[in-house]
């Protein structure tokens, strides 16, 4: 019997508002633009999220990098005490790499070009995640025997080699010959301001090249994303009773990417609460309507109720309408939204839009508590209606 | 059977009261026809909204069948207008956007009765009176006397106590009018109690019973012998 009811109530909203099809589309327009505007924000702020997280964790999230501050000179930690630490510590840590930034003057025959030098361990190719185009990596044995080798960038091979395969060529770094070993893949686009711009060597030939030649840098990689945190402690723990409070800074990749996470949902949350504020705008459109609608439609209220409608039929009559006229606009809206949100993303290569099930769900179903309570004032108006003074209104 | 004891509507309107029924009691039978007239402003559609369940006494009792209406919800009225009393207007009152059967069916509707019991009770009423070839008209494609036979085939179709009537007459032609008082006749030698409320003498003799009222109070009564 219930079913029976709502069913006709929906029957009657239905064909109430297919009467007026104008006026229900341009009140719905308003539910439209604002659930458009609502997953659209929140889906370009969304996707921009995803795609820094996305070449952050391609990087490894269980990446954890060591700064030491030289400040004091008195209290040192060797790369022979970091990996006496290293190897107490096998079940938390997989990999470590020493680090040394800095730049050289890259020569081949006649040609110079100054370039980035990275000094690190064999290890670093696997913490960093680095693919090759051709040739290896340099090996545990040439670090530990200093040996000349270097992995160049795409711009080296471009600007030096023409593009062809230089593996067992000779490079001068700073004066001094190294052996090009690998050709690391490609990064950025290969040019001189390009990530593509380096040469890697091995840490214990970096003095040859480099005044400052003990690594400050240390690049560690954490058994699992589970052990990151854990391995982050003991880092702190390890450095603070070899060099006193504070004097090396130890960041795990998870740690960036939660602030970054943190940052980008309130940046959603924000966007998506002012593209709301139109929700409430298209609700008050709604209800000034049916508040129309009920006064348009006394007589009939009136009838309705002279034949044995109840308050509670005649107020889910007009609260069906106003639900059923949130809900379409919210479901329009929502296509709009994925429509325009990715021919934007496909036209413009800096957006990135992604609808989330939770946009969708948000989106939707404050259409639908907008709705309902925008449509209880005048649904109830219409319930309470006198069905004598409601027969006589002409 | 209708039995109504010591009624008063009092409106006020400021420091001034109106008695629209002033000390009213009346008892209808079951199966009775009775006329209710009286001049205009005598109180006639006051009274017929008590009897309708539309609208509740100052004072006084009301019992249909037995059950006191007169302290009723506003709930149990609505059920009451849908199960004891069936509504014959003189504006005919049909909702102009849905065809005759829809407009037959929606008594039906509000007791909740399932869609096929629903059509076939509609099309039922609308055959007796004599309307099977219209069910799909909307009011605007019927004339005044069929939509006042739409009206009275929904009045009929739940089956109620009490077919009420307020001049049901006063918006039709002569001809009409003759056509929907012959079909009162009909429904009562049927076996159903109308009340039919005019201010037109000639209708009004066309029923057993006449009651008049004047001022809110009832001055005349047939079955009374003349005087309530
Ligand atoms: N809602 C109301 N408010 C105030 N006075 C009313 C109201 N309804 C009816 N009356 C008064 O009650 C009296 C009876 O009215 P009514 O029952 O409509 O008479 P009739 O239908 O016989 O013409 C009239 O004096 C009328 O002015
Ligand atoms: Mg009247």
């Amino acid at each position: 019997m219930i079913i029976t009811k709502f069913l006709q109530s929906l029957k009657m909203a239905i064909s109430s508002i297919l009467s007026n099809k104008i006026r229900m589309f341009l009140t719905m327009l308003g539910m439209i633009i604002g659930v458009a505007s609502v997953v659209l924000l929140i889906g370009l702020s969304d996707g921009s999220q995803k795609e820094i997280n996305d070449s952050l964790s391609s990087m490894g999230t269980d990446l954890i990098t060591v700064q030491i501050r030289n400040r004091s000179a008195s209290r040192v930690v060797s790369p022979s005490d970091i990996m006496e630490f290293y190897n107490d510590n096998r079940d938390i840590l997989v990999n470590i790499s020493p680090y040394i930034g800095g730049s050289t003057t890259a020569k081949v025959g006649t040609t110079n070009e100054s370039t980035t030098l990275e000094c690190v361990d064999a290890s670093f190719a696997d913490i960093r995640g680095l693919d090759l185009d051709y040739g290896r990596f340099i090996t545990e044995d040439e670090v530990k025997n200093r040996q000349n080798v270097a992995v160049v960038g795409t711009y080296i091979q471009q600007e030096f080699f023409d593009g062809q395969n230089p593996i067992g060529q000779q490079i001068k770094l700073n004066g001094i010959v190294y052996e090009i070993v690998g050709v690391l893949e490609e990064t950025g686009d290969s040019t001189k301001t390009s990530a593509d711009n380096k040469v890697i060597i091995p840490y214990t030939t970096a003095r040859k090249i480099l005044s400052a030649s003990t690594p400050s840098t240390y690049y560690i990689q954490a058994a699992s994303d589970e052990a990151v945190d854990v391995a982050v402690n003991t880092l702190k723990n390890y450095f603070n009773s070899m060099l006193g409070k504070n004097q090396a800074t130890v960041t795990s990749q998870k740690q960036i990417m939660e602030v970054i996470d943190e940052v980008m949902g309130m940046l959603s949350a924000l966007l998506g609460g002012i593209a709301g504020i139109s929700l409430v705008v298209a609700g008050i459109g709604i209800m000034n309507i049916m508040l129309v609608s009920v006064t348009e439609r006394t007589r009939e209220i009136g009838i309705r109720k002279a034949i044995g409608a109840r308050r509670g039929d005649i107020l889910l009559q007009f609260l069906i309408e106003s639900v059923i006229i949130s809900c379409m606009g919210g479901l329009i809206g929502l296509l709009l939204a994925i429509g325009i949100g990715n021919a934007a993303a496909k036209l413009v290569e800096a957006l990135n839009f992604v609808a989330t099930q939770a946009s969708i769900t948000l989106a939707f179903s404050f259409a639908v508590i907008v709705g309902v309570f925008f449509g209880l004032y005048p649904a109830q108006k219409a319930s309470k209606l006198n069905p004598i003074e409601a027969l006589r209104f002409e | 059977m209708i039995v109504i004891e010591n009624m008063y509507k009092i409106y006020k309107i400021g420091d001034i009261e109106v008695k629209a029924l002033n000390n009213v009691s009346l008892t209808i039978e079951d199966r009775e026809f009775v006329a209710i007239v009286g001049p205009s402003g005598s109180g006639k559609s006051t009274l017929m909204n008590m009897i309708g369940c539309l609208d509740v006494p100052t004072s006084g009792k009301y019992y249909i069948d037995g059950q006191e209406v007169s302290k009723m919800s506003d709930r149990a009225l609505a059920d009451m207008r849908n199960r004891k009393i069936g509504f014959i207007f003189q504006q005919f009152n049909l909702l102009p956007k849905l065809t005759a059967e829809e407009n037959v069916q929606l008594p039906m509707i509000y007791r909740g009765v399932p869609a096929g019991e629903r059509h076939r009770l509609a099309l039922e009423a609308l055959d007796r009176v004599g309307l099977s070839d219209r069910t799909h008209h909307k009011p605007k494609e019927l004339s005044g006397g069929q939509q006042q036979r739409v009206a009275i085939a929904r009045a009929l179709v739940g089956k109620p106590s009490i077919l009420l009537a307020d001049e049901p007459t006063g918006a039709l032609d002569s001809k009409s009018g003759a056509e929907v008082m012959n079909m009162m006749q009909q429904l009562h030698k049927e076996g159903h109690t109308i009340i039919l409320i005019t201010h037109d003498n000639h209708i009004a003799e066309q029923a057993p019973r006449i009651v008049r009222i004047q001022d809110g109070e009832i001055s005349y009564d047939s079955k009374g012998g003349g005087n309530a």
